[in-house]
């Protein structure tokens, strides 16, 4: 083994990301003033070429600096007699991270003076300071978090460059081997892992560090110039690429169009360690494998099953740890959420709670789907307190709502169990949940009348579904039945097909005597075909039938829906 | 717009404004000669009236035409003069006052280094002496607009521009911050030029009231 020196790796990574930081603050800041404040000629034109650097290849971009300042270039020989070289040394390194760098730094500082208000400019100007002075004594000190926030975004973008740093200063030991160039060495060297854990701590611990000096400084601008919320989110979503290093962290965003409206459906920075996953942000709560751990495309049957429909709190704003050794056949959860938009959950900005526990067995396990045989047995319990909000209901498949849920008014406690079975190419779904809602008094207001009793609501159901794939290969946890093939047409086969049949049950709002309840039998039978892995085209009926009048269709006892629907993934 | 100070030479003192404006499909045309020290404009809003206040402060750069306070030309676009905000020397307090955000309301008052009594005494006309180690974001509309009144009032200005300076306060308090505003303007024989869209506000206070009203401004008759 050659020798590699971490620490080294590390001091030099620490002293490339600060150079840059102090390096690149001039450009950032004149660049941003000038992009924010002045009517420039061509200005999109200057932030298009300025912008070049983050969408060039890194490597690219190395590549242009070394014909731009190497040996052999225009501009070798003048910095030669100068006694300087911007070749594989450390300047080179700083030179490389610093180029790639700029453009976030620039945005950042852009965005920075852009949330100053011009008026208080103004005002300066017309209390009689010039304009030298009215920057240094108004304009630079608002935008200064947002400055900051932009230096520690490119220290750890700097942190993460590798491929223009290794083209225009190479991978020298203790000169220009950063952590990155490190890590890759390592890689590649017999008996390196034991060092690679070592940097790869490091460059987590750095990165997040940075991330949450990052996030500070950016609440610090928005507390100051009381900014919307969006720049906190703008900041973040720019910080991404910065984050590279930090291979574990990955931020998801999932959204949906469904005829003219789009949606965020999902929200979240995900963390992966060895043994744990640590969700932040908005995402789904942990309960109902057809709510939680199944695209709501992925499904056997596309509508979930009346009871998941009515009882999954849907998604909140929260943390989620999940503790999932790969060997071991035991996964536990543990989940806090509050403020979400949804009522089925808990918008009241109060604390909800969850715990879950599975078992897994087999092809339920990640990356085992090949296996004959499979298992996902659990349970989950969820707390929320909803002070008064309107109680569990939900809709019909063809979209009339339940029943007038009543006003709830205390804690609302779901228990819910799980099963999925994988038997070659049969799969089997069972899930059932029971909740109980509190309603204390509630005293009239303009506009909802008074709760007298404190009488709870219970409500509970299940569904069975069984599915079969008649083609292609069998569904495996949150993926479903794929085809031999893929997009090319000329290798095209069939793809995969699946049929389903479900038989639900769901009983809404009992125990009160001033309650009338509401829910429904029901039975669903499916089938798609996906045409390659991205594509399905689906057909399913459902029949149901009411426990009670359905509120908007009162005559009604029973529902018959067809649904033939086409789906694409991205990914 | 000529304002003649008492006891000074009419014709050499005082505000000439001939301005040709256009404001998107919008002509603004203004030409104001006053004799008074008082001068309130009215007119509903989306008129022009803070775009007004706002060539007189030298931050509109898109009039041309003449402006002349006090025998001093501030903008003569045929001899390509144009005086920059900060050596005109004019108190603006906008609509939403717009304090410093970084300072507090002492720092805010002293930003043009006033002395320590001017600075008490003016806060203590405006009653904001006991918000003085307050932060701008915990002052209520009403005191930010004192706030602002005073900063302008202690950079020593030659003219006073004030827009819609009762806005953001409850009927209750106008009459208070327009004595308040009425004692500061006499004591240092103040100018101003008050904008508003509420004639009512207005009235008791200024010595001349104009209305603007699409694209033009006429005097009117008291």
């Amino acid at each position: 083994m050659t020798t590699l020196d971490p620490g080294r790796a590390i001091l030099l990574s620490l002293q490339v990301g600060l150079a840059c930081m102090l390096l690149g603050l001039p450009f950032a800041i004149a660049f941003g003033w000038l992009l924010a404040r002045r009517r420039l000629p061509m200005r999109s034109l200057i932030s298009t070429l300025l912008m070049i650097p983050l969408v060039l290849p890194p490597v690219v971009t190395g590549l242009l600096l070394l014909r731009g300042f190497g040996r052999g270039s225009w501009m070798g020989p003048a910095l030669e007699s100068l006694g300087l070289s911007l070749t594989f040394n450390l300047a080179a390194a700083i030179l490389a991270a610093l180029v790639v760098g700029l453009p976030l730094y620039i945005l950042v500082a852009r965005g920075a003076f852009e949330a100053v208000d011009p008026r208080y400019e103004e005002v300066s100007l017309t209390l009689g300071h010039s304009p030298f002075r009215t920057f240094r004594r108004v304009t630079l000190p608002l935008a200064l978090p947002g400055l900051a926030a932009g230096a520690v975004l490119v220290f750890a973008r700097a942190l993460g460059e590798f491929g223009a740093t290794a083209v225009v200063a190479g991978n020298i030991e203790g000169k220009t081997r950063t952590i990155s160039l490190a890590v890759y060495s390592l890689l590649e060297m017999p008996g390196g892992d034991a060092m690679v854990g070592r940097l790869v701590m490091a460059s987590v611990v750095l990165s997040l560090a940075g991330l949450l000096a990052y996030e500070f400084l950016l609440r610090w601008q928005r507390r100051r110039l009381e900014l919307p919320l969006l720049f906190l989110v703008l900041g973040l979503s720019v910080l991404l690429p910065g984050a590279s290093l930090a291979r574990r962290i990955d931020i998801v965003g999932v959204g949906e169009l469904a005829g003219e409206n789009a949606r965020v459906l999902d929200m979240f920075g995900r963390l992966k360690l060895s043994s744990m996953e640590i969700i932040a942000g908005y995402a789904k709560t942990p309960l109902f494998i057809s709510g939680r751990n199944e695209g709501e495309d992925l499904t056997p049957i596309p509508e979930r099953s009346q009871v998941a429909n009515a009882l999954w709190p849907n998604r909140d704003l929260g943390v989620e740890l999940r503790w999932a050794p790969k060997e071991s056949p035991v996964e536990g959860t543990l989940w806090f959420g509050n403020g979400t938009s949804n009522y089925r959950a808990n918008d009241n900005s109060l604390l909800a709670a969850a715990a879950r526990a599975d078992l897994l067995y087999g092809r339920a396990k990640p990356g085992r789907g090949k296996e004959a045989m499979g298992l996902r047995s659990g349970l989950c319990a969820y707390l929320a307190n909803v002070a008064p909000r309107s109680g569990l209901s939900g809709r019909t498949i063809s979209g009339s709502p339940w029943y007038a849920a009543p006003r709830i008014n205390g804690q609302r406690l779901l228990l819910e169990t799980h099963h999925a079975i994988y038997l070659n190419s049969v799969y089997v779904l069972a899930e059932a949940g029971w909740a109980r809602e509190e309603r204390e008094a509630i005293p009239a207001s303009a506009l909802a009348p008074a709760v007298p009793s404190g009488e709870s609501i219970d409500s509970w159901g299940y569904g069975i579904t069984v599915a079969w794939t008649l083609r292609g290969e069998p569904r495996g946890p949150a993926r479903p039945p794929k085809g031999p093939d893929t997009l090319l047409p000329w290798n095209w086969s069939g793809g995969a097909v699946e049929l389903a049949v479900r038989y639900d049950d769901l009983a809404l709002g009992h125990g009160a005597a001033d309650v009338a309840g509401g829910g429904a039998r029901g039975g669903a039978i499916a089938a798609t075909w996906w045409l390659i892995d991205e594509w399905a085209l689906s057909l399913a009926g459902y029949h149901l039938e009411f426990r009670e009048p359905v509120v908007t269709r009162s005559n009604d006892e029973a529902s018959d829906v067809l649904l033939a629907r086409t789906t694409y993934r991205w990914k | 717009m000529q304002i003649v100070a008492p006891g000074r030479s009419p014709g050499n003192s005082g505000i000439n404004l001939s301005v040709r404006l256009h404001l998107g499909r919008l002509p603004l045309a203004f030409d104001l000669t006053s004799t008074a020290r008082r001068i309130a404009i009215v007119g509903p809003s989306g008129s022009g009236k803070s775009t007004l206040l706002r060539i007189l402060a030298g931050l509109e750069r898109r009039a041309r035409g003449r402006l002349a306070f006090d025998g001093e030309d501030w903008q003569d676009d045929e001899r390509r003069l144009h005086r920059p905000p900060w050596q005109r020397r004019v108190g603006w307090v906008p609509q939403d006052s717009i304090l410093f955000p970084h300072a507090d309301v002492r720092a805010n008052l002293a930003w043009t280094n006033p002395t320590a009594e001017r600075l008490q005494h003016v806060a203590g006309v405006l009653e904001i002496a006991a918000l003085l180690d307050r932060r701008p974001r915990n002052l209520s509309g009403g005191e930010r607009q004192r706030v602002a009144l005073g900063r302008a009032i202690l950079s020593a200005p030659k003219l006073l521009l004030l827009d819609e300076p009762f806005a953001a306060v409850d009927r209750r308090l106008r009459g208070r911050l327009a004595e308040e505003l009425r004692q500061l303007s006499h004591e240092s024989d103040l100018p101003f030029v008050l904008v508003s869209h509420d004639d009512g506000d207005v009235a008791s206070l200024a010595d001349e009231v104009w209305r603007i009203e699409s694209g033009r401004l006429d005097r009117v008759d008291s």
